[in-house]
């Protein structure tokens, strides 16, 4: 079976790979714990001068988005041994990234985190998660984070 | 761990609970295959509403029941329980994963139309949105083995 973790953040990503380690998996699965990293978009507002500013940003993101796939892929790969577990960064817009990605490693599963929200918003999961359920070519693993379940038996 | 299977009608129950046996589980997994009947209004005549209404409850646990068997079979040592609801689909799949403390919902996507991955299907989108807990959203895949 191979697995594709999506991660947003360390917050979500943990929760994300901690769901996946409480589950048996085939010692044939494959894992890859990918991030992506959106492009900034110039606004009317931002000129030329911004660039160098963007630029020392977008580095910074890449070094950020490295360690974050690098340190939950050794998370899973402790916990997950002998299964292969690739960490991956890819830079483009997250939606079509992942369902690309999806799509062309031939994953079996997509695992999502989602936030918790208050509210209306309650009833509405990320728009990343939610084009991946949508549209997804496999089964979707949605995790959700405790602060749902904490609200509600508050 | 505590898994929730939600049953339908669709063609798709087979395919998804193969996928379910396909997956490893840890010893004394629990699943719960859940089905709910959505109320009917079609008779005026309340003895017939209820006369339909036991008829499908009927049908729908001896389909659960067989169900039930494979799971236990394919899966050892895993606990298998049934429940038969009547309500709304999506309240009462909510309810039963917060009354039985579920940890994972599994449910099946509606693959019709023309684009299969498009079709998630209103329950399966509402339970995704609002469950406390992690829900998984299964797909029929290519090597899908018949067990019937």
């Amino acid at each position: 079976m191979k697995v594709l973790v999506a991660i947003e953040d360390d917050q979500f990503g943990n929760k994300v790979v901690d769901f996946i380690l409480q589950n048996k998996w085939a010692p044939n699965s494959k894992f890859k714990v990918l991030h992506v990293i959106e492009p900034f978009e110039l606004s009317a507002g931002l000129d030329i001068t911004y660039m160098p500013f963007l630029t020392e940003t977008m580095d910074k993101a890449r070094i950020g988005a490295k360690s974050l796939v690098e340190n939950l892929a050794i998370k899973l790969k402790n916990k997950l041994d002998p299964c292969p577990v690739e960490a991956k960064v890819i830079e483009g817009y997250a939606k079509e990234t992942l369902l690309e990605e999806a799509e062309k490693w031939d994953a079996d599963l997509i695992c999502v985190g989602t936030h918790g929200r208050k509210g209306v918003s309650k009833f509405l999961i990320g728009s990343v998660s939610n084009a991946i359920v949508n549209h997804a070519p496999c089964a979707v693993l949605v995790v959700k984070s405790d602060i749902k379940k904490k609200e509600a038996e508050a | 761990m505590k898994v929730i299977i939600c049953i339908d009608d669709s063609s798709f129950t087979e395919p998804m609970i193969k996928q379910v046996i396909q997956r490893r589980w840890h010893e004394n997994t629990e699943f719960k295959l859940l089905t709910v009947l959505e109320p009917i209004s079609m008779s005026p005549d309340p003895r017939m509403t209820e006369f339909i209404t036991l008829k499908r409850e009927r049908e729908a646990n001896k389909k659960l029941k067989a169900w039930r068997q494979l799971l236990s079979k394919e899966i050892p040592r895993s606990i298998v329980h049934m429940d038969v609801r009547h309500g709304g689909p999506v309240q009462e799949i909510l309810n039963a994963a917060v009354e039985w403390n579920a940890e994972k919902i599994i449910m099946g996507a509606h693959n019709k139309g023309i684009c299969p991955s498009l079709n998630l299907g209103s329950v399966s989108g509402s339970v995704v949105k609002q469950a406390l807990c992690t829900v998984e959203i299964l797909r029929e895949s290519e090597n899908a083995v018949s067990y019937s």
